[in-house]
């Protein structure tokens, strides 16, 4: 089964770069997995997904009394929007998956989605606050033993 | 871990708010936009060396990050005072004509699109991108997702990747094109320029055959008599890359055109307690609120705005379509901030004809790409167009290049005090006598939607999108209903 391992976020924003410093974890540990990291969203995740039997995205999420770093295992049909609106300003996950399908895209048949609680995603810096920093190596554990890595 | 037990999705953090407020007869007498803002740019950039700029800043924005690569790599040329290579300019202009046109369509078809192709009356489920292409046809759904694939190859070529491009440097690029490039980047810009009419075409069909949805783009509701400003040539023709800075009053008449190293003589900044985001307006009209009219300062950028600041296009279909919007809408400027959709379009064209003149350029293949600097670096500052409006980068260094100043006018916060005014204009006319309509929270949200506005997009937590709540206060300042997205 091919599988991908998406890291999602941006590096450069404090906890947002979570999911993709995990994901760096995950190819460390396990040199042979598909690893792909990006700061892209919406239409963008086709251009990687494609193509895959198996997706495991780790993201982050920022929610009303979360637990900062607590992790979340998400199926995509949470993800899709409540009332059908557009975002602001991109397509969100749930939606380019189903429009990969509606195109008639290979898209992948198992997918988990992992998403860490985060602090700030507001300020700019290359480190994660350390609530959220001091879990990174715990989650791509439990990951790999969640998915049987 | 987790496993779900209360859905994190239904408390999301983050959310962009539209607070509306009721007097006594339960209409709008005030309405905001607060979006969360990031902090701290300045900061984490001084004390590095500004070459890596260009590739720093390309993170700041999700969905700009060629616009801020170029405008850095501008602020580097004045920084450095080196004047880039002929070939180097036309380089830099071709990925950024692809960019465009790619950013424009995309954003037609699967933002601005579910208002119009689907309809801001139709149901909420169907108004998304899949409406969209179950309106349009998979064909062309596809056609769009193959002109992006193309494009975004085309700054893989130049930019070095998809997105984030890493080619700019300081009087130059770092690598030229070959004839084999060549060949592929004008198969991208023909086939952008054929899709670009189709899209000029469906609007036509959809929208301006049907009265309704012209009454709506040109209605009072969504028009607001401002400033604008962009970028024009040395003929005052839109031009995205270079140029000076051409403002115009509300009348249409030129108000001010400069170069970009003089732009704090006529750009300012006002804030408001109630947000992070900064308020640009016209230093020599001055900040009078949040009202349109000649006497205040508060102007407008981005697609409609440079098509009303200058006097036509350098390429032929993009001149027709423009000729086509004016005269379809009464000559210029036009106010309305719905046509924004359309003179994106209109921009898309332009986008794709000039990546196709670009590419055939005999001089785009040419390996002087570089001119090296030799000058000690103090102060730059440099500009482009971004899709979403102009784009100042301006940089203060030590004489080893290390950063000691950085201030970004971005595009939006340039049109945050409008996209303020269209929201509250928009809820002013849909709230009547305390009575709220569900449906308010699209017809406001096309309202801002319209400037495709950029408000830390660079963050990128789950679902992919950023919540939008609306809440109405009565007169007592009671939470009266709350809508949420």
């Amino acid at each position: 089964m091919k599988t991908l391992i998406l890291g999602m976020g941006n590096t450069i924003l404090t906890d947002d770069g979570v999911g993709i410093k995990i994901a760096h974890q995950l190819k460390e540990r396990k040199p042979e997995l598909e690893v792909i990291e990006t700061s892209e969203a919406g239409i963008a995740l086709l251009d990687f997904i494609v193509g895959y039997d198996r997706l495991i995205i780790v993201d982050s999420i920022k929610t009303e009394e979360g637990e900062p770093g607590e992790l979340y295992k998400l199926e995509l049909g949470a993800l899709k929007p409540t009332t059908h609106l557009t975002s602001l300003h991109g397509v969100d996950v749930a939606t380019a998956f189903e429009l990969g399908q509606r195109l008639g895209y290979k898209m992948p048949q198992r997918v988990s989605i992992y998403a860490v609680e985060i602090k700030d995603n507001t300020t700019f810096g290359e480190e994660c606050t350390e609530e959220v920093g001091g879990k990174i190596s715990l989650i791509a554990e439990q990951i790999i033993g969640e998915e049987k890595l | 871990m987790k496993k779900i037990t209360r859905d994190p999705i239904t408390r999301l953090e983050g959310h962009g708010r539209i607070e509306i407020f009721l007097e006594d007869e339960g209409n709008c007498e005030r309405a905001c936009l607060q979006i969360p803002e990031l902090r701290g740019f300045e900061k984490f950039s001084e004390g590095r060396a500004a070459e890596e700029m260009p590739r720093i800043t390309t993170m700041i924005c999700g969905v700009c990050p060629t616009a801020h690569h170029l405008a850095s790599t501008k602020a580097l040329d004045d920084l450095f005072k080196v004047e880039p290579t002929s070939a180097a300019k036309k380089i830099r202009e071709l990925m950024y004509s692809a960019f465009y046109a790619e950013d424009h369509i995309l954003h037609f078809v699967f933002l601005g699109g579910p208002d119009f192709v689907v309809g801001p009356t139709a149901p909420a489920a169907e108004r998304n991108v899949l409406g969209v292409i179950a309106k349009v046809g998979l064909e062309v759904g596809g056609k769009v997702i193959e002109m992006r694939k193309r494009m975004r190859n085309v700054l893989r070529i130049i930019g070095g990747k998809p997105v984030m491009p890493t080619c700019g440097l300081p009087g130059g690029v770092s690598k030229q094109i070959t004839e084999d490039e060549r060949k592929t980047i004008i198969e991208a810009g023909e086939y952008g320029v054929e899709l670009c009419k189709v899209a000029l075409g469906l609007f036509d069909d959809v929208v301006l055959k049907n009265k309704d949805y012209v009454d709506l783009v040109t209605g009072d509701i969504y028009s607001h008599k401002t400033y604008y400003m962009g970028l024009v040539d040395e003929k005052n023709k839109v031009n995205f890359y270079d140029g000076q800075i051409r403002v115009v009053d509300p009348d249409g008449k030129e108000f001010a055109k400069f170069k970009v190293q003089n732009y704090l003589d006529h750009i300012s900044e006002h804030v408001e307690p109630w947000t992070y985001v900064r308020f640009s307006y016209l230093k020599k009209v001055g900040w009078k609120g949040f009202v349109d009219g000649k006497e205040s300062g508060v102007f407008r950028v981005a697609p409609l705005a440079r098509l009303n600041v200058s006097d036509g296009m350098t390429t032929p279909l993009a001149q027709e379509a423009y000729d086509k919007m004016y005269s379809t809408l009464g000559g210029k400027p036009v106010h309305s901030t719905l046509a924004f959709h359309w003179a994106r379009l209109v921009e898309a064209l332009y986008a794709a004809e000039r990546t196709l003149e670009l590419a055939k350029d005999p001089e785009i293949t040419s390996d002087d790409i570089v001119n090296l600097p030799t000058e000690t670096p103090k102060e730059g500052i440099g500009v482009v167009e971004a899709p979403r409006g102009t784009l100042i980068h301006h940089y203060q260094t030590d004489e080893k290049g290390i950063l000691t100043g950085v201030n970004l006018i971005v595009a939006t916060q340039n049109n945050s005090a409008a996209i303020n005014m269209s929201v509250e204009k928009a809820a002013k006319a849909l709230i009547k006598n305390g009575d709220v309509p569900d449906g308010i929270l699209n017809m406001i949200e096309m309202a801002f939607r319209a400037y495709d506005p950029c408000h830390a997009c660079a963050t990128h937590s789950l679902p992919g999108r950023t919540p939008l709540e609306v809440s109405v206060y009565d007169a007592n300042g009671d939470l009266v209903k709350k809508l949420v997205n």
